[in-house]
């Protein structure tokens, strides 16, 4: 099968029962995307599918082909300089000082970059809503919620 | 004199490890393809450094066992008298005679930082290497800090990650290290420049002239320059406090970048070129040994490679993860022995008995007996069985390369806290000389006392033995729920009485636990390690935090040994939880019976002794933190609770309310003195996470057994804290010495009983089990 990840196309062969997360990982080498629970309940495993939220560990690889997949290893820009440009969420997490062990944090970014899109002036608890399904064991959750807020604004700036 | 050959020159994989800014030896990836840890494992080409056997003091053995409770005492101290240890510091550890093991200086001016220690979440790259670039005047700019493996040449025991006492012991050690490869440098740029050492000047990673800034070297010019024999310098003087550049200072962690972008490489990230990945067939009840199994189908299975069945281990390699945990389950195994009790039985053996004659006095004195009153408060606190729940799977690849039927070498990549352990483990396994073995630490997707040895490197080991090919085995959620080890149960039985004085006349604690550090040496050292075992009587990481901080005539803490049939060991802060749990619990109970403010309460019963001046100031702190003289709002109450761990002091109070039957714990305030911080955003960050975790475990975590096995497979039968129960929390750092101590666990100590004392402030409702029973609020 094939698979527009990152604005790249890859060629799969495995079966249609492959969960995402694997092919991703295993096939494919993109290791940002985490595993966490393996049951879509932690949300470390969260990539987009045409801009919205998905656990890929529980998302079938087929019912991702021919759709625009994005992972962790896809939300910042390269300038045509070559740099890396990062997204307002991953420079804020860093601003803040957010991830511990850092396991959960790209299921963390990407649940939250979908949410700005959608609810770009949220509230503090619009924010924890949003959020209420990713864990983090380390307990990261009240730099998350700032650093969330901080990216808001920055995207908001940046509008 | 002493005269080691001090610095090796780049090696191909060190200037890779630069490319990738920081962390692995041998590391991976600008194109996601080619992921590999390890492009060509490079076993044999390096030889292994060795250090001196004088190198550290801090090693494998029963010294490290008790360094959790404080101090480097053997077992018959602690049995008789442990009443001080909580006053010791911990042992420090020597500077190894060889700083190589530590840097590595490169011509261009890029200094590699080995740091042995592991990063699972706390920070500790990047605090060590704070300490170390700034005794050593490095550039912070060019300086990598790259994970250390197990044949980088420090000792056995160094690398192993436990106990928050990580900064506390390699602080001297890292800073005495530097200052010798600084002054060493000194003394080649003053013989270069013609002049003696005290004109010379150390800033970024340059020797310049004192007089003349425009006569410099860089530290790699000064090692290019040199090739061969150093002599290094001798009492090579530390830095005033004055003069850190980093230390003390909150500098962003080198890890996070990596973090945010996916490019970290944990365990289950690690790839090699032509990986199988591996799985194990598993016993329907804990501890089952396999009597016998039959491959049957499953070896012609398309895309199993090979049913590995030997020595009571049967498992699948295959070209896919997903086909090798289907097959593996798959296997025809037969089972025998293990768990087969359910959870009430684990209740009744936790418990305090009333037979104290295997009871271990580990606090004593006045005379408890003598002082019981009618008036005797009495309560009973308990704490569930838990899992870890580090959201990163046990995982480890290993890469086993034989030669006929001799086997060559072992490369092993695993997210480990013990990166000896899992080298001894898998020497034990497999039959291979230790030396053969290299384990490469990853990043570790949290630990909290789980990442210990065990298992997962040896499974991977043996599959990749049989099949001469790097195997991956990352486990399943569920295996972490039902296969690992556990948090032990715990049960409290505290009796006091407080005077018509209004003090506190008696204190006893009754602790009965499940065993934390002795269950290592019962389940995993066989009959004899457990006949040793058994003999002490008494675990210390079952005491961590059990000794009370109050002054009180007379008192006495008692611990009961729990023997389960499965393996309970290392959670976050040992002891910790549990037992300030119920004592801070229970002061609160004596405070209220004296009818005494809490707060008030603990600063009338506090030693005039250091660490008592140290309470006092923290629990001063909180509560002008928390503005405690001045009511919350209408419908919240406040809770205080404090303790000590690893030497330092947290006072915590937590703001609760309760709506419609739920508890919602509006802000925590945190007030802690750690001697001094290294990283003072870091240290905040320990405490915070630490509050989060004892939080989770207030709200939900509880495991429990049915026919010998966990009940709960995944998260939806153990869930965890998430983002809408966290409260607000407010930390506030103190200093009160000029040496580091530990911030990694202390944080989890107070916060049940600040949540818990809160609750019955609010609703005259006692919480005294964790998890709360907060059905009883609606």
């Amino acid at each position: 099968m094939e698979l527009h990840i990152n604005g790249k196309l890859y060629t799969v062969n495995c079966d249609a029962s492959e969960m995402l997360v694997w092919v991703l990982r295993d096939d494919l080498g993109l290791t940002g995307t985490k595993m966490g629970c393996g049951a879509g309940i932690c949300g470390s495993c969260t990539i987009h599918i045409n801009g919205t939220p998905v656990r890929s560990c529980i998302t079938p690889a087929s019912a991702a082909a021919g759709l625009e997949i994005t992972t962790i290893e896809g939300l910042a820009t390269i300038l045509p300089d070559g740099t890396e440009k990062l997204h307002p969420l991953q420079q804020a997490f860093i601003d803040e000082q957010v991830p511990q062990c850092g396991w959960c944090m790209s299921g963390q970014i990407m649940t939250a970059a979908s949410f700005l899109k959608g609810n770009p002036q949220p509230t503090a608890d619009d924010i924890d809503a949003a959020l209420a399904n990713n864990y983090c064991r380390c307990g990261c959750y009240v730099r998350i919620r700032t650093a969330v807020e901080r990216a808001a604004e920055a995207l908001q700036e940046a509008t | 004199m002493l005269i080691v050959s001090l610095f090796r020159l780049s090696s191909k994989n060190i200037n890779r490890a630069i490319t990738n800014h920081h962390f692995f030896q041998d590391p991976t990836m600008s194109e996601p393809i080619q992921n590999n840890v390890n492009e060509e494992p490079d076993f044999g080409k390096r030889p292994k450094a060795k250090s001196s056997r004088r190198t550290f003091l801090i090693s494998a053995g029963v010294g490290v066992l008790v360094v959790g409770i404080g101090g480097k005492l053997g077992w018959e101290y602690l049995r008789k008298n442990v009443t001080a240890i909580a006053e010791k510091r911990a042992p420090s550890a020597k500077v190894p005679d060889e700083p190589f093991a530590w840097f590595t200086v490169n011509a261009d001016n890029t200094i590699v930082f080995h740091v042995p220690k592991i990063e699972m979440g706390q920070g500790i790259h990047t605090s060590l290497a704070q300490i170390a670039a700034d005794e050593l005047d490095a550039d912070w700019n060019t300086f990598h800090v790259v994970q250390a493996d197990t044949a980088q040449g420090f000792d056995g025991g160094t690398q192993n990650t436990f106990g928050s006492v990580s900064v506390a012991a390699l602080y001297a050690p890292i800073r005495e290290a530097s200052a010798t490869v600084r002054e060493t440098l000194r003394q080649a740029a003053a013989r270069r420049l013609n002049t003696t050492a005290e004109n010379i000047v150390a800033k970024n990673s340059v020797m310049a002239l004192r007089t003349d800034a425009t006569k410099r070297l860089t530290y790699g010019e000064l090692v290019a320059g040199q090739q061969g024999k150093w002599t290094l310098a001798k009492n090579a003087p530390l830095k005033a406090a004055k003069d850190f550049t980093m230390i003390g200072k909150s500098i962003p962690r080198v890890d996070i970048r990596d973090k945010v972008t996916g490019r970290a490489i944990y365990g289950l990230d690690a790839r090699l070129p032509n990986m199988l990945y591996g799985a194990v067939a598993r016993a329907p009840r804990y501890g089952a040994k396999l009597k016998s199994a039959q491959a049957g189908e499953v070896a012609t299975m398309k895309g199993v490679v090979k049913v590995v069945i030997e020595n009571g281990f049967a498992g699948v390699v295959a070209e896919r993860r997903s086909i090798a945990r289907a097959a593996a389950a798959l296997i025809q195994c037969e089972w025998e022995g293990g768990v087969t009790q359910s959870q009430d039985a684990f209740d009744a053996l936790t418990h305090v008995p009333d037979d104290k004659n295997n009871a271990v006095a580990i606090q004593e004195h006045g005379s408890v007996g003598e002082h019981r009153a009618e008036r005797d408060v009495i309560a009973q606190y308990k704490t569930s069985i838990a899992v870890h729940a580090h959201l990163e799977p046990q995982a480890a690849l290993a890469d086993v390369r034989i030669k006929g039927k001799i086997v060559e070498g072992i490369t092993i990549f695993a997210s480990t806290q013990t990166p000896s352990m899992v080298c001894s483990m898998v020497a034990e396994a497999l039959g291979v000389d230790k030396e053969k073995i290299i384990v490469k630490p990853t990043y570790s997707g949290g630990g909290f006392g789980r990442r210990m040895g065990f298992d997962v490197g040896v499974e991977a080991a043996l599959l990749s033995r049989a099949v001469g090919k790097p195997v991956h085995v990352g486990w399943t959620r569920e295996e972490e729920m039902r296969y690992g080890f556990y948090r032990p149960p715990t049960h409290h039985v505290l009796r006091g009485n407080v005077g018509s004085d209004g003090k506190i006349a008696t204190f006893e604690h009754e602790i009965a636990s499940g065993d934390v550090l002795l269950s290592f040496a019962s389940f995993a050292g066989g009959a004899v390690a457990g006949a040793v075992a058994d003999a002490f009587g008494v675990d210390p990481g079952a005491l961590v935090g059990a000794l009370s901080e109050y002054d009180v005539p007379h008192l006495r803490v008692l611990s009961h040994r729990v023997k389960l049939p499965f393996l309970t060991a290392s959670w976050r802060g040992l002891g910790l939880m549990p037992n300030v749990f119920a004592r801070e619990s229970f002061i609160d109970e004596l405070a209220h019976s004296a009818k005494k403010d809490p707060m008030q309460f603990r600063l009338e019963h506090l030693p005039d002794t250091e660490l008592g001046r140290r309470y006092r100031a923290a629990l001063e702190q909180v509560k002008k933190m928390s503005a405690w003289n001045t009511p919350p709002e209408v419908g919240r109450a406040r809770g205080v609770a404090f303790c000590l761990q690893a030497h330092t002091v947290a006072a915590q109070v937590a703001e609760v309310s309760v709506t419609d039957g739920r508890l919602k714990v509006h802000r925590v305030w945190a007030a802690v003195d750690p001697g001094m911080a290294v990283n003072p955003n870091g240290a905040i960050a320990q405490m915070q996470g630490a509050i989060v975790m004892g939080l989770s475990s207030i709200f939900h975590e509880k495991i429990s057994f049915k026919n010998g096995i966990a009940e709960a497979k995944n998260f939806d039968d153990y869930p965890l804290l998430t983002l809408p129960q966290v409260p607000d929390i407010t930390v506030e750092l103190m200093t009160s010495s000029d040496v580091p101590h530990g911030m990694g666990e202390v944080g989890i100590g107070p916060i049940a009983a600040a949540v818990g004392n809160a609750l019955f402030a609010l609703t005259g409702k006692r919480m005294r089990e964790l998890p709360f029973a907060l059905e009883a609020l609606a």
